[in-house]
């Protein structure tokens, strides 16, 4: 090969192999990122009419507190099920209504990492170089395990566009 | 003299306008030659003076027109954004198209066709205004499919433009060109490393900064290897290319060195030596200049972190001014003999 090629091979393959490196190190340790646990959250939508509560896990078990909303409905009893409460099954990688009968049954870990090291996440994707090279204002959830995350499908699809309550509660011992 | 000095001699004067082609005729005929001209030395080699004025003018008008050609490719554009932005709803989809990707299609198309040397320059005005316009008609087709401009998204249409464009690179090689299809390759690595940064849950402004060198690094190799490989002549407009590339190139090497931190503060001056001694070998002032100033900065910053505890602001301050002059003088230096002077 002639050495004045090496320039140019050189100016267009660093590029290439600084992205395939980069691939390599975010890509290959998210293929491992496999919780143990289901974990549980609430969504609150910002243009919802039902009562909202706060959820919190105390000695194991998921509590809420009735909070703020647009329509408190003071006579509600204790255990109505107002829903927005939902259950991330890990496996299939998709999200289902949980009662709330039934999210008092369960029980979680004491805080928010999981037994096997995994954490939930949820933020914006980056928004890039002013603006420029970003996705605006999507926001996902995510997996995370030390210096990397997945985003999770089952919570990223449009239906939280323009939603600020997903609230992490707990993972599922 | 041999035969081949003699003929030379005669074009230049020729060229020069000492003589005239019906002085040779008349000598080769062995007629007498009419006396027009007072020169004494008749090997003297060197163009007359009276014919600089001429070139001088003659010079003056092309980049007179060449001026005009950029004004009225940056009237054009600023017409074209401010006629989208004014009757963006009432031109309908099928208007917003073919004024965005229409227009960008057909300058593409005409610039391919002005094949020879002589238009070269409004070739290359007529890609300027195809590059600036075919993002923003793809961004309207996407808009009418109601397709989100996601990351993926950015990635097709940068790599698809970089394709288009480096194609016309390879086909009618204008200079401008490399830079077009540089800057949507860079759209793209850009993009893909984002991409790949929203499954990072840390160290993404490390990533960034090294990803910065590396493209720094990237642009200098393909500024001088086009100048390597290039076969078209040495034009202004080619050595402003490389010009440019090599600047951008240092921009982002040492923006992003400089921003690492602790221990690559050291190697960061290091590196800063290693581009004096680039810029000198590339013969690119824009590299020298701005090795030049991340010098000073980067000297003014280490004086801050860790001499100003001991010694104090004022004799930093005066230690930092002696050091900002000695670099000055030295980048002065370096340019008048080693760059200029090449």
């Amino acid at each position: 090969m002639k050495l004045k090629y090496l320039p140019l091979i050189i100016g267009i393959g660093l590029p290439l192999l600084c992205v395939a490196l980069l691939s390599a190190v975010i890509y290959i340790p998210q293929q491992s990122l496999k919780p143990a646990h289901d974990f549980v959250y609430s969504h609150k939508s910002e243009y919802s009419s039902t009562a909202t509560y706060s959820y919190s896990v105390v000695n194991g078990k998921v509590t809420r507190d009735v909070r703020d909303g647009y329509n408190t409905d003071a006579s509600l009893s204790p255990d109505a099920e107002t829903g927005g409460l939902y259950l991330y099954d890990v496996e299939t990688d998709t999200a289902r209504p949980l009662l709330w009968a039934e999210a008092k049954t369960l029980s979680f870990e004491p805080n928010n990492l999981s037994s096997d090291g995994y954490g939930v996440d949820y933020g914006s994707r980056s928004s890039g170089i002013l603006e420029l090279f970003g996705d605006g204002d999507r926001n996902n959830v995510y997996v995370t395990k030390g210096n990397v995350r997945r985003a999770l499908p089952g919570v990223t699809d449009n239906q939280y566009r323009y939603s600020y309550g997903f609230t992490f509660i707990g993972w599922v011992q | 003299m041999d035969k081949k000095q003699i003929i030379s001699l005669l074009e230049t004067q020729l060229a020069a306008g000492t003589i005239t082609r019906d002085d040779l005729s008349a000598l080769a005929s062995g007629e007498a030659m009419p006396v027009v001209s007072t020169v004494s030395a008749p090997y003297t080699t060197s163009t007359p003076t009276a014919a600089v004025p001429q070139k001088q003018e003659g010079n003056h008008s092309k980049y007179v027109v060449y001026a005009l050609y950029a004004i009225g490719a940056v009237t054009a554009l600023a017409g074209i954004t401010i006629l989208i932005a004014q009757n963006w709803e009432q031109i309908g989809f099928l208007g917003r198209v073919l004024v965005t990707a229409g227009i960008a299609f057909v300058s593409y198309a005409i610039a391919l066709l002005l094949g020879k040397h002589e238009h070269r320059v409004i070739a290359q005005v007529l890609f300027a205004i195809s590059a600036g316009l075919a993002p923003l008609g793809v961004y309207v087709f996407l808009e009418e499919m109601r397709v989100d401009f996601t990351l993926e998204t950015q990635m097709l249409i940068a790599g698809m433009l970089a394709v288009i464009y480096g194609a016309a690179l390879l086909v009618s090689k204008r200079p401008l060109l490399v830079l077009v299809t540089t800057a949507f390759a860079t759209w793209l690595y850009w993009a893909y490393v984002f991409q790949i940064l929203t499954n990072a849950a840390s160290f993404e402004e490390e990533m960034l900064k090294w990803a910065s060198i590396v493209s720094g690094v990237a642009y200098i190799c393909i500024g001088y290897g086009y100048r390597a490989l290039s076969t078209i002549e040495d034009s202004v407009d080619k050595r402003a290319v490389v010009g440019f590339l090599y600047t951008l190139g240092t921009l982002a090497v040492l923006g992003g060195a400089s921003m690492l931190g602790g221990v690559f503060d050291l190697a960061f001056i290091g590196l800063l030596f290693v581009t004096f001694y680039a810029s000198v070998f590339l013969r690119s002032r824009g590299m020298l200049g701005l090795s030049a100033i991340f010098l000073i900065v980067h000297l003014i910053k280490l004086t801050g972190l860790y001499f100003v505890g001991s010694l104090g602001w004022p004799i930093a301050l005066i230690g930092i001014g002696f050091l900002v002059i000695g670099v000055g003088y030295g980048t002065y230096y370096l340019n008048r003999h080693f760059i200029a002077a090449k």
